[in-house]
């Protein structure tokens, strides 16, 4: 699942133009628009100031796993396996 | 005005030809191999993208806000803006030029579209004592990505509508033929002579013979790992920057039948790759990669530079080498680099810039790990570990040979639930960064590793709402990108 920041960072992403960054990207997973603004939520302990993407793995009991701001597929990957192994809490 | 050293930029210059790695003045012994020189004044958050350096010292660069910049840089030392470009079709602010390619006497450029500059287009520019922009093509649905030219062809990369051939004719730019056969995602182009290589993302390489003009034949195909984005073929292999993957060498000798020679993960995403002499310069999103290709079925790591910004991060998006100046495209600004491929030295990189515990409880130790590389060529050594109060390293001493990988462990404790900050210091004998500062944190006051995740909702493209809340019982991944 792929959240766009809605609206852009400067305001105004149309759906015409997500749809071409998802032509772009070729995602083949649902994509959608950050209606209640949860990226400003991960990134209010950054100053408001964070890069893209930001990636955050949320356990079976909703606690988040990782959260990180670059990409490290090794240590996602590392984090899916240990959530997957394990018996559920 | 241009000066002189501008006049030059019509004469052109053999594409692709093999640049010898030429040091006028080799670096002093026990210096990093790769050192910078100077970063371009006056650029600031100017969201730098290709990059193009040119045998007459011409640097040519795109620009996220500014357009078309082309820079006099014969002295690495002090680069010399010449000229800034912004297109008749560009948003005011934001020009969003992201790829260019220099034919005889034009650039061409490519601008894509996004929330505030909706057109995609290709943009022609005369060079000459005053470049401006003479012709300006686009078309409806059409979106614009890597481009090349070889005398008054021009090809540019579309992604899913694959490869346009456009003919410049004077100061015109008209659309003769699209290349689709065995295209699936085209990235980025390169034309060497009679032969287009393409990459076409997640579809890998794609060969063209492209001599019959108006109908070009595919000839070869090649299934790579990652997302081929960006290329460069020299002496019959073509180096790709091929996304999470990293660089990928194929032997195109048989272009009907190009043959993998090796794959070099990247320790971040790989966009551009310039070759000059033995080493590749890779442009790797949060760092500059340095691959020795002298056999490139063996590649070797050989240097990487992280670029010191006054940001928390670095963006690099593009990156050019002739001889040994390299240029370096950062987000925030451009960078002249040498390198001295003779020079010997460790560099260490870590695996996280920022080591977060997350919540812990409080009395109860809680550890993590980072791991250590030596992506150099010479021995690295630690002096000392330095840890702030609340975390603990049990290491002590740590050797590290070329190529070699370690892990430590940091461990956080603490009697109270209040937030930390803190670090961890390596002092090496890494010539460049004999201070390597680790961030640690645990017990974040914002949404952070060990709280429980607020609500998600998104709205679908396609259609409806996805909310995290009726995901119980199930792992969820979020990955969030933005469309600029």
């Amino acid at each position: 699942m792929v959240g766009v920041n809605q609206g852009g960072l400067r305001g105004g992403d149309t759906d015409e133009i997500i749809r071409q960054f998802k032509a772009q990207t070729q995602v083949t997973f649902p994509l959608g628009v950050d209606v209640n603004k949860t990226f400003d939520t991960y990134s209010a302990d950054e100053n408001g100031i964070s890069p893209f993407p930001l990636d955050v793995i949320v356990g079976k009991d909703g606690t988040i796993e990782y959260l990180a701001r670059e990409f490290h597929p090794d240590e996602m990957k590392a984090v899916l396996d240990r959530l997957l192994n394990e018996p559920n809490r | 005005m241009w000066g002189p050293v501008a006049m030059h930029c019509s004469t052109g210059s053999p594409k692709n030809a093999p640049v010898k790695a030429v040091i006028d003045k080799p670096l002093p012994k026990n210096l990093d191999p790769f050192v910078q020189k100077s970063r371009l004044k006056g650029s600031t958050f100017i969201e730098v993208a290709e990059v193009k350096a040119q045998k007459d010292g011409l640097l040519y660069f795109c620009t996220g806000v500014q357009g078309l910049r082309i820079v006099d840089a014969t002295n690495p030392e002090q680069m010399k803006a010449l000229s800034t470009v912004r297109s008749i079709l560009s948003h005011s602010k934001f020009a969003r030029c992201q790829h260019l390619a220099l034919g005889d006497k034009h650039v061409f450029v490519t601008n894509k579209g996004d929330e505030i500059q909706p057109t995609p287009f290709v943009s022609m520019v005369s060079l000459g004592d005053s470049p401006k922009e003479v012709s300006v093509f686009t078309k409806q649905g059409h979106t614009f990505e890597g481009i090349d030219a070889e005398g008054s062809d021009v090809y540019v990369a579309m992604h899913g509508k694959g490869v346009m051939r456009l003919k410049q004719n004077q100061d015109t730019l008209s659309e003769v033929t699209t290349l689709k056969d065995g295209l699936k995602n085209a990235w980025a182009v390169d034309v060497v002579g009679d032969l287009l290589y393409v990459a076409d993302g997640e579809n890998g390489l794609v060969i063209y013979d492209v001599s019959k003009k108006n109908a070009p034949t595919a000839l070869g195909h090649i299934a790579l790992e990652g997302v081929s984005q960006g290329l460069q073929v020299i002496d019959n292999v073509a180096f790709i920057a091929a996304g999470s993957a990293g660089l990928i060498a194929v032997d195109v000798s048989t272009p009907s039948q190009p043959q993998h020679l090796a794959t070099h993960d990247t320790p971040g995403i790989a966009l551009q790759v310039s070759i000059a002499g033995d080493i590749a310069y890779v442009a790797d999103w949060s760092s500059v990669q340095l691959i020795d290709v002298k056999t490139p079925k063996a590649p070797r790591p050989f240097q990487s530079e992280h670029i010191k910004t006054q940001k928390k991060f670095s963006r690099v998006l593009g990156v050019s080498a002739q001889g040994g100046n390299v240029f370096v495209g950062e987000w925030t600004g451009m960078y002249a680099f040498q390198s001295d491929p003779n020079q010997k030295a460790p560099d260490l990189t870590v695996s996280q810039s920022e080591l977060n515990f997350g919540k812990a409880v409080p009395g109860t130790p809680k550890m993590l790990t980072l791991t250590l590389n030596n992506n150099g060529t010479d021995t690295w050594m630690t002096t000392d570990f330095k840890v702030s109060e609340n975390f603990s390293t049990t290491q002590t001493q740590l050797n590290l040979e070329p190529g070699e990988q370690k892990n430590i462990e940091i461990t956080f404790n603490s009697t109270k639930e209040d937030e930390v900050k803190g670090s961890i210091e390596i002092h090496s004998n890494d010539p460049d960064e004999p201070v390597k500062r680790v961030l640690l944190r645990a017990n974040p006051k914002g949404l952070g590793v060990g709280n429980k995740a607020k609500n998600v909702a998104l709205r679908l493209l396609e259609g409806g709402v996805w909310e995290s809340s009726a995901k119980r019982n199930k792992i969820i991944v979020l990955s969030y990108f933005a469309t600029f």
